[in-house]
């Protein structure tokens, strides 16, 4: 049954199934080991799994009847509500659909501070210590006397195996190997002294969540955002999440990609936001103007203050 | 078992619709290759319409990636056509075994940009900005576009660069943007 999710979404691209649902984690999650941390969020998780599970149901395109929130006090500012053009915002019904809601309800998310602090807590992984699955620990580390010529320090193209050509931004530098789904770090003993499971590869669909690799919880708001279901229904590290089978923690589907960037009000946008990106539903409501602009990144949309180019106020993307 | 899903494929009726807004210039400069804006279909459904794109297909579901363009969050695809992976050579065959598959996912992942980004967008913050501009990729780092004579171009750190090239399609949760190149990220870090 863990295949259900990959196969659907592999059929869906051939098929080309304009519809195809996204995929919703189980709600009876068990307990998580390290690197988690605790929230008091039975109540707000009982409402979010309930409206995970309404919106999967629907399709992307439909979920267009959006009231935002932000962390900024008060009411918005009047260029947000203006009926201006800008950007290439779309064509069709979409602007006439949502002209009439101009008043967006804003509610103070005073917890955004907290998710940001929660999802920083990926960015501390460290190697795994010893030696991965399937190789015996001898007296020079994990590599057999012999069998060095089993792993791989180069790949196609010519690649150096590093952590950075994986988007493992938080490993060190050093040698690494590549073998099985693994990339091994060489000690200096001359054996491989810690290793980090590689997403596809140890990480692939139907393999079980490894024991020894640390993951996170994340914010409520991505578990609604990205149809996690309940809590033990996902795992986060090295900013990817997984929906992983509530009761043995295979890996059933890659749910979202993350940039992982700490983007904080009152601090400046980070480098790579040069252009307008906000999603598709939103693009009639969140337009740059001379006032503000708006980009996108990991489930939030952010407002930054052109003059200043600090970023203003964060808005989340649910009812 | 894995059923075909197949509704939905009356959806890919694409509407060749000029996009209205700051970036009129660009547009009516070249119209044939205006961004098509179909709200009505995903990123996955987008790419299944696409005639040029079949390697990138099996590369996505090869990566077990594909589920992402069926899914709620947004993200640009800079597509690489069907010529663009077979002018990689067998190197290129090499990262669709299983044994590099986190290879391929490397790979794809620096393709991936976050959010809804049309080559409309990117040619209007050129212009805003007098100069390239640059955009986080979900992989190892950035890229940077640039306005050439007729084409947007694509760069990588490493020296990679791409044209974009064709029609993009502007789906519900994201857009695919054609280049006539793969990006490969640069050899050493």
């Amino acid at each position: 049954m863990r295949y259900v999710l990959a196969g659907v979404a592999a059929a869906a691209l051939a098929a080309g199934g304009a519809y195809a649902e996204p995929g919703k984690g189980n709600g009876n999650g068990k307990g998580e080991r390290a690197a988690t941390a605790k929230q008091d969020r039975s109540p707000s998780r009982e409402r979010g799994t309930q409206r995970a599970e309404r919106k999967s149901d629907r399709p992307a395109a439909s979920r267009k009847s959006v009231e935002s929130r932000s962390v900024e006090q008060g009411q918005p500012r009047s260029s947000e509500r203006r009926v201006e053009r800008g950007n290439d915002r779309g064509v069709g019904d979409r602007g006439k659909a949502q002209r009439g809601s101009g008043d967006r309800r804003i509610v103070d998310r005073v917890d955004y501070g907290r998710d940001r602090e929660l999802l920083s807590l990926d960015n501390s992984h460290g190697l795994i210590e010893g030696c991965p699955p399937g190789l015996a620990k001898k007296n020079n580390g994990c590599m057999p006397p012999g069998q060095a010529k089993k792993y791989s320090e180069r790949g196609p193209f010519g690649y150096s195996y590093r952590p950075s050509l994986f988007g493992l931004g938080s490993y060190g530098d050093g040698r690494y190997y590549y073998n099985d789904g693994y990339l091994l770090r060489l000690g200096s003993g001359g054996g491989i002294s810690g290793y980090i499971p590689l997403l596809g590869g140890a990480l692939a669909i139907g393999n079980p969540w490894p024991n020894s690799y640390a993951y996170s919880s994340v914010p409520d708001y991505y578990v609604d955002y990205y149809d996690l279901g309940g809590r033990g229904g996902y795992r986060y590290a090295d900013n990817v999440i997984y929906r992983v089978d509530a009761e043995d923690a295979a890996i059933m589907s890659v749910a979202a990609l993350l940039t992982g960037d700490d983007i904080r009000v009152g601090q400046p946008m980070p480098r790579g936001y040069d252009v307008y990106n906000v999603p598709y539903a939103y693009r009639d409501r969140y337009y740059d103007t001379p006032d503000a602009y708006y980009r996108y990144s990991d489930g939030y949309v952010y407002r930054v203050d052109p003059e200043t180019q600090l970023v203003a106020a964060v808005i989340d993307l649910l009812v | 078992m894995m059923h075909m899903v197949k509704n939905g494929l009356a959806a890919i009726a694409l509407a060749s619709l000029p996009l209205v807004g700051a970036c009129t210039k660009v547009e009516d400069d070249t119209p044939e290759t205006a961004t098509r804006d179909d709200g009505t279909i995903t990123l996955a459904a987008a790419l299944a319409a696409e005639g040029d794109m079949a390697k990138l297909r099996d590369a996505l579901t090869q990566s077990e990636l594909a589920g992402l363009l069926d899914g709620p969050a947004s993200y640009t695809v800079l597509a690489p056509t069907d010529g663009a992976f077979d002018a990689l050579g067998d190197d290129g065959k090499a990262i669709f075994t299983e044994e590099q598959r986190p290879m391929l996912i490397a790979l794809l992942r620096d393709h991936l940009v976050p959010g809804h980004l049309t080559p409309e967008t990117i040619a209007k913050a050129i212009v805003d900005k007098g100069g390239p501009v640059t955009m986080t990729t979900l992989g190892e780092g950035e890229v940077t576009f640039s306005q050439d004579d007729k084409a947007i171009t694509v760069t990588m750190p490493g020296g990679a660069k791409a044209a974009i090239t064709g029609t993009s399609i502007a789906a519900n949760n994201g857009v695919v943007i054609p280049l006539d190149a793969v990006l490969l990220p640069a050899k050493d870090s």
